[in-house]
């Protein structure tokens, strides 16, 4: 099928098509208070067509391979793209590359398919097991997730990949209630790859510790609002980077006018002592793949080095009209969607100072842990995240839990803010990041110290 | 012996509802005789196109289609579900309906029986069925056009126009056979201006189900985005952090109470203790003259429909009304078990996936509103509104509604679309600002009023329709 659309993709004249063929198997599991609430097994297969012509983009995917449907969409994103063409002010086009041929299938240590769903039942059950005696939690909801997804990628330039992988999750979420309050955790654990992520760190191990932590937010006190120095652990500075950093690098927001790191490469943009790297090779990263949805191979991308702006995460198009190499960073959330610029595993790189000598000499702060996630203005630069769990420092000391702490700021700023990195570098709880389109990204970095930044508490 | 060759309509066909509802009925006759003793068969077929802005030029444009069938099937007093898209496969997806059934938990669980529907208007308009490249073209030049009307420099680095169609079917062995068709269109723009070392930013957008008089003027969303950026160049700062009134727009009032709100009044969240509003049915929780109701039977409303996702036919649902909390939304299952029986079902079970704003076939159906309607029993007009506010802001969005904590109703979000409120007029606009409070507090002691402007806004993260007003709350803590 996808071979003979790319040939009548050709003879309709277009200057370049790419056909996406995607095969995918997923199961879902939800246990609410130790009872099997939702077993969701499901496969599907879908196939997308993207054609330039003229200059023009056009694009369909579907699902219904009957009654000639996939032909009339092709014909459909030909005349979308022949009547877009006239309308540019710019004609779309490609930066080159060679010509892919590949089979990178990636599989998991410990596939799940190799597991019962007994098997991945009893984990869920463990999990609610290692918690359910906390008087303080009142509910407790566990869920696990594998995704195993199979592409076929073929071009008119020749390209012909054959990829695949494998995606798992576990998660527990907890509501603690007591006489000062209710409030909620989450703990999560997975990655690219099997069950060997579950041997690292069991999660019924990350449940207990985290619901430990979720029932000491209960006596927190609301966070003084104001600017101050926050120091923020490896989850959340993944966050911030992801938030402050990674969405304002991508090609086609700075294309769009819609970044304010626009017109800054090779310019200081941040600290000396901060390097931003986005890498798709990853082993074990939820946001890791082997080629990019332009058939480029995934790749370690430094966007920023020694607080320079080096490199944006580009894809073919977007890297010609700036100027750029593509750099592997096309992702489709399925074979429904066209290719945007995403990131994949996002991270500060790691720095010298322990964990104490961040605290020393802070005389008002907040250490801010864990992530509810967060959301950036991209061409204004302004940014907004929040923590897990969070504590007020006074003096270089931890004093006192603070409950629902929120950073802001504005992305040239902050980073120029960033004064200290931690020794402890790691990477984040697995994510899920929208941009219309959601895909699975890590994120990741060091504890860091942040000065100035505005805390928006109630206190 | 299962007939081969059995094929899902699209929805732009004729008789597709009946087509889709007639595969429908094979497939439970399939799940009855695989061994189900009842069986629910979901079946959607869509279709659309988009067209996208880059850079004040067209983007992409794209189009597809998808369909597939979510089935339920319930054995032994449990329940399983499988989703295919090929209905040739049904044989298999019973199979692994089957399984998942003898692994699941016991319990009373039944099908609806069906009965009558109401009429529920605006869902569906042919007008948007004949759109095609040609008018998703001239949207976007008109939207384009009209950005830069207002001003000249301005980038209109985003933004699109999106239309489409599906049909629903839903049929069980229970003798459920019902399907309704409808459509939807949206447009929006994304202006950014630069001026010296100062950038501005300006969006407006516009959903419906019809092709209604908004929808015929683009030039006039594009000018709004463009208006709205213009407004807040020469920013102002806050000053010092303290608490203040925040007139929040329409959408961002519709993100706290989607993210906030509308989750504590779950049914099964409410039952478990997860919510803010648990144990407090009839219990008073917020200002009497703010009201929170699920109306999925609102004319032209975007989570409208005459059934909910299960087959149960829509009705009205106060959720918060006089001050007190009226009702909890249930889905069937969440009915059964916390509610007391199918009765207490409220026509709100829906199928979407986590963090997915479309209705889907690949999962079973879970509580959710359908299509949300709040505001003030009083309402004022905006010029009203903001004549009572002496010293506050308009806040036009809001950054990290999702990160609120839905369990305890606290917020801490950013604001960078912001305008003065000084002695009851707009007065400039304001630098950005964080915004924190708990929601469930300041709707029970610092409830000012909402408008009678409303906007139509769909959920973030779940297939809700949500008609807001401008909401007035006091005491909302400000850090500039």
């Amino acid at each position: 099928m996808e071979e003979r659309l790319l040939e009548m993709a050709a003879k309709r004249g277009v200057d370049f098509a790419d056909v996406r063929l995607e095969e995918t198997r997923r199961l879902s599991l939800e246990m609410k208070d130790g009872k099997l609430k939702k077993a969701i097994p499901g496969s599907e297969r879908g196939i997308s067509v993207r054609v330039l012509v003229d200059g023009g983009w056009g694009f369909y995917s579907t699902n219904r391979f009957d009654n000639g449907e996939v032909e009339a969409g092709l014909d459909k994103a030909v005349r979308m793209a022949r009547a877009s063409a006239g309308a540019r002010t710019e004609k779309a086009e490609l930066a080159e590359i060679d010509a892919p041929h590949a089979t990178a299938i990636w599989t998991p240590e410990k596939p799940p398919e190799k597991r019962t769903l007994e098997e991945k039942s009893d984990l869920l059950s463990d999990m609610y097991g290692a918690v359910k005696d906390l008087p303080e939690l009142v509910s407790v909801t566990t869920a696990y997730g594998e995704t195993t997804v199979r592409h076929r990628y073929l071009s008119t330039e020749g390209a012909d990949l054959s990829t695949g992988l494998t995606r798992i999750l576990a998660q527990t979420h907890f509501i603690a209630k007591n006489e000062h309050g209710i409030t909620s955790g989450r703990a999560r654990i997975g990655g690219t790859g099997g069950f060997e992520h579950f041997d690292r760190e069991h999660p019924a191990d990350k449940a207990v510790e985290t619901a430990r932590v979720t029932i000491t937010q209960l006596s927190a006190k609301s966070a003084p609002g104001g600017k101050m120095t926050v120091i923020a652990d490896p989850d959340l500075t993944g966050v911030f980077t992801h938030e402050a950093v990674g969405h304002a690098s991508e090609a086609d927001l700075v294309l769009a006018g819609d970044s304010c790191l626009e017109g800054m490469l090779g310019k200081q943009v941040a600290n000396e002592i901060v390097t931003v790297v986005d890498d798709s090779t990853l082993p074990g990263g939820y946001g890791s793949f082997a080629f990019d949805d332009n058939g480029i191979p995934g790749q370690r991308k430094v966007l920023i080095e020694s607080g320079i702006q080096k490199d944006f995460m580009s894809d073919r198009y977007t890297a010609k009209r700036l100027g750029l190499v593509p750099n592997g960073a096309a992702r489709a959330e399925s074979y429904a969607h066209r290719p945007l610029v995403r990131m994949s595993n996002t991270f500060i790189e790691g720095g010298d100072h322990s964990f104490e000598e961040l605290f020393e000499g802070v005389k008002t702060g907040v250490y801010a842990k864990g992530t509810r996630g967060g959301q950036v203005d991209t061409a204004k630069g302004g940014f907004q995240f929040s923590a897990q769990e969070a504590y007020l420092i006074e003096n270089g000391e931890i004093t006192r839990p603070l409950r629902d702490v929120s950073v802001s700021g504005t992305i040239l700023t902050t980073l120029k803010n960033i004064d200290a990195l931690g020794n402890d570098w790691a990477l984040g709880d697995p994510g899920i990041c929208g941009k219309g389109q959601m895909v699975p990204v890590g994120d990741g970095g060091p504890t860091t110290r942040i000065r100035d930044a505005i805390v928006g508490g109630s206190s | 012996m299962q007939a081969a060759g059995l094929r899902i309509p699209g929805p732009t066909e004729k008789d597709s509802v009946d087509s889709l509802l007639s595969i429908g009925e094979r497939i439970v006759e399939t799940a009855l005789s695989g061994g189900a003793e009842s069986a629910e068969a979901f079946l959607l077929s869509g279709i659309g196109e988009s067209y996208s802005i880059e850079k004040s030029s067209i983007g992409y444009t794209g189009g597809g289609g998808e369909s597939g069938i979510g089935l339920r099937v319930i054995k032994d007093r449990r329940v399983g579900f499988a989703y295919f898209t090929e209905p040739d496969d049904r044989s298999a997806a019973v199979e692994g309906a089957l399984d998942v059934a003898r692994r699941g938990q016991k319990g009373d669980f039944s099908f609806p029986t069906g009965g009558s529907f109401p009429t529920v208007n605006g869902l569906y308009d042919p007008k948007i069925d004949q759109l095609g490249t040609e008018e998703g073209l001239a949207i976007i030049e008109s939207l384009i056009s009209g950005a830069r009307e207002v001003h000249k420099g301005a980038t209109v680095s985003g933004g699109s126009v999106g239309f489409g169609t599906d049909v629903v079917a839903i049929c069980n062995s229970e003798g459920l056979s019902v399907g309704e068709r409808g459509t939807s269109m949206g447009m929006s723009a994304y202006v950014v201006l630069k001026e010296g070392d100062q950038v501005a930013t300006g969006w407006k957008s516009h959903e419906a189900n019809t092709y209604c008089e908004p929808m015929r003027d683009p030039a006039a969303i594009g000018r709004e985005a463009s208006e709205q950026a213009k407004a807040t160049l020469d920013a102002e700062p806050f000053g010092e952090g303290r608490k203040t009134t925040v007139v929040f727009h329409p959408h961002a009032a519709a993100a706290l109470v989607e993210f906030i709100t509308v989750p504590a009044l779950f049914g099964d969240k409410a039952a478990r203790g997860e919510s803010h509003y648990s144990g407090k049915l009839g219990e008073e929780v917020v200002d009497p003259r703010f009201f929170v109701t699920d109306d999925p039977t609102r004319t032209g409303g975007l989570g409208a429909g005459a059934f909910d996702d299960e087959g149960l036919a829509s009705r009205v649902v106060p959720l918060l009304a006089e001050g007190r909390v009226d009702s909890y939304l249930y889905d069937l299952g969440g009915a059964h078990e916390y509610g007391g029986g199918s009765e207490a079902a409220t026509a709100s079970g829906v199928r979407s996936g986590r963090l997915s704003d479309s209705r889907t076939y690949k999962d079973p159906p879970g509580v959710s509103a359908r299509n949300v309607v709040f505001g003030a029993t009083d309402p004022r007009p905006l010029e009203r509104l903001l004549a009572h506010v002496e010293d506050g802001i308009l806040a036009h969005d809001l950054l990290g509604a999702h990160t609120a904590n839905p369990t305890s109703g606290d917020f801490s979000v950013s604001s960078t679309t912001l305008f003065r409120i000084k002695d009851g007029v707009l007065a400039g606009a304001v630098a950005p600002v964080m915004l924190a409070g708990n929601l469930p507090e300041l709707l029970r002691g610092s409830f000012v009023g909402a408008s009678v402007e409303v906007e139509q806004t769909s959920g973030h993260f779940s297939p809700t329709g949500i008609e807001a007003p401008y909401l007035a709350l006091s005491d909302i803590h400000v850090v500039g």
